[in-house]
Order: structure tokens, then sequence, then C-alpha cells
């Protein structure tokens, strides 16, 4: 077979070569053609499309979601310092309904004139408290929901006391609240101040446009009670 | 050990396009793949030609080229009459490339068979 062709190889070696760059061109040519939009089908652009659409809806989706996850942080951020505006608020609140900070504002000042018992005393606060006072003193010993009244008695004298702390005539309460109120509260008609004129006790009452009530001298401390495990 | 240069060649051929990345126009593509398709017919015509003993070197590289040529202008013609020659092009040449790759693979194994019984003749004689 060798003796008739003569430099078959070669001119086949010509072909392959030939062949070979073809092939190597086409296959270059097709990668660049897969990666060409205006030469797809039309069923393949559709699909391309579709998947396209689908794949931009589910980033909107989640630049929407994104963004709400963002608008909701600034919103806890904001729940946060309204939280902390209102826990301030409330500790405030507490603070002066416990008399552990000064307390400021208008309201009425009475003193007492004549020989007052402890539960006068206690009476007359009551009625003040149940006048929504906000904040009472007596003879400038902050009265607070745990506060004690009663008396002590020495040699010559008894004497009337708060939280144990003696109160020396002339007595004076003075609570924060609505002065008029107040006021009213206790010279109702049969109120607590008809009572204690018949025993020769007055009140001498003056409304206050500005007054400062003392701040308890010391901190409660509260060692037994504890707020109930919320489940 | 005959067919080494042409396969040589082959793979010389592929690193060859590789390395000189031709650009041929996208939409030439088309005509591009029925033109190789031709060249293949083509080139297994010629290995079939030489185990028939009638081969030649300028027949091949002429209807190497011209067949390559002729199927891309077909399908090329083919687009522009919006008549699918493109299909039928592939069609022929993909039966031809299949007769001829038969017609090989007998001519292989019958030379082979042949070696193989005078070897095995020679042996008893």
């Amino acid at each position: 077979m060798k003796k008739h062709i003569h430099g078959w190889q070669i001119y086949l070696a010509i072909t392959f070569i030939l062949l070979g760059i073809m092939i190597s061109t086409q296959i270059q040519t097709q990668n660049r053609l897969m990666s060409d939009l205006s030469l797809q089908s039309t069923s393949d652009l559709s699909i391309m499309l579709k998947n396209l659409t689908d794949k931009r809806w589910q980033l909107s989706e989640e630049i929407e979601e994104a963004e709400n996850n963002l608008i909701h942080s600034q919103d806890d951020y904001k729940d946060d310092s309204e939280l902390m505006s209102r826990i301030d608020s409330e500790l405030e609140r507490l603070q002066l309904i416990n008399g552990t900070i000064e307390a400021v504002g208008s309201g009425i000042s009475i003193t007492v004139q004549g020989n007052l018992l402890s539960s006068d005393l206690v009476l007359l606060i009551n009625e003040l408290w149940a006048a929504s006072a906000e904040a009472v003193t007596i003879n400038d010993f902050r009265v607070t929901p745990t506060s004690g009244i009663g008396y002590i008695e020495t040699l010559d004298k008894t004497y009337l006391t708060c939280d144990g702390n003696v109160l020396h005539e002339p007595i004076t309460i003075k609570a924060i609240g609505n002065g008029p109120i107040l006021e009213k509260s206790l010279t109702m008609p049969g109120g607590i101040a008809d009572n204690l004129s018949l025993y020769q006790i007055y009140l001498h009452m003056e409304l206050q446009e500005e007054m400062q009530l003392e701040a308890l001298p010391t901190q409660p401390q509260l060692r037994y009670g504890k707020i109930p495990d919320k489940e | 050990m005959v067919w080494l240069i042409p396969v040589l060649g082959l793979l010389a051929g592929i690193l060859l396009g590789s390395i000189i990345s031709l650009q041929i126009p996208l939409t030439m593509a088309k005509y591009l793949s029925i033109a190789v398709l031709a060249a293949l017919d083509s080139v297994l015509g010629g290995v079939r030609c030489i185990y028939e003993n009638n081969f030649n070197g300028l027949i091949l590289l002429s209807g190497f080229i011209s067949n390559a040529l002729l199927a891309a202008f077909l399908a090329f013609l083919g687009d522009q009459l919006n008549v699918d020659l493109y299909m039928a092009a592939v069609f022929v040449f993909g039966v031809r490339i299949f007769q001829n790759l038969s017609a090989i693979r007998h001519y292989v194994l019958s030379s082979f068979l042949k070696k193989h019984n005078l070897h095995a003749t020679q042996r008893k004689d």
C-alpha cells in the first residue's frame, strides 16, 4: 500500500491540520455564540428572560425584606429611645411617690394650730392623698407610702413623730397637687377641718404657686419583697 | 506508525487554531459548523481512498476546501431562500461520514485479520 501511494501522509496531514484549525475555530466561535444574546433562539431567550425576571423578582423581594429589616431596626432603635424615655419618666414618678427625690410644684401649705393627735394627723394626710396630693411633707419630713406616724412621750410633753422624727409645733404640712382641690377636700362641710375645729384645732391653709419638698434622707431598703417571675 | 503524522497534524491543527484564535463573525458560526462537517467527510473519504488504493492528494485537498466552502454556501443560501438546506447538508454529510467510517473500519479489520492469518500460516509452515 505504501508503494502505490506517494506522500499520502503529507496530504492527509495537511488536511488534518486544516480540519484541526476549523474544529478549534468552530469550538471557540460556538463558545462565543453561547454567550451572545442576539443570536439566541426565541425559546432560549424566553427561558432566559423568564429566569432573569424570576431572579429580578427574587432580588426585589430580598431588597424589600432588607429595607423592612432596616426600618424595623430603626424603629427598634426609636422604640428603645422611647422606652428609655418612658422608663425614666416612670422612674421619676416612682421616685416622687417614694419620696426619694425632691418634689417641686404648686400645692398647699397647711399650718396646724392646736393639739393635734397622731390619729388626726393620719386622717389629715389621708385626706390629702385622697385629694390627689402627689407629695406631702410634715415639718419638712417627707411622707411616703411606708411612713409611719406616731408619737413619743417625754417627761413633760408628748410629741408627734413621722418616721421617728419628732414633729415640733407648729406642725406644717405641705402637699403638692391641685391646691384648690386639696383645700376643698379639707374644708368641705363636715370634713376634717370642721371636725378638728370641734377640738380647737384649726388649719391655716395657704395655696402655694411653687413649693419644694425635701426628699427622704435615706433610701428605703427592700430586702424581702421581690417581683414575682413572669412566665 | 504510518498514521502518526496525520494524527500529529490534527493535534497541531487544533493547537494552532487555539493559538491563532480566528475571530469568525458569530453569524457565520452556523456555516462554519457545516463546513467542518464537510471537511470531516472529505478527510474520512481520503482515508477510505487510501485503503482502496485510489488516493490522490490533490483531489483530497481540493475536495476538502471546495466541499467545505460549498456546504457553507449552501447553508447560507438556504437561509437566504428560507429553505433549511443546513439540515439537508447535515443529514447528507452525516450519512457519508458514517459510511466512510464503516468502510474504513471494514478495511482496517480486514487488513488486521489478513496479517494475523498470514502470521498464523507462516508459523504452521
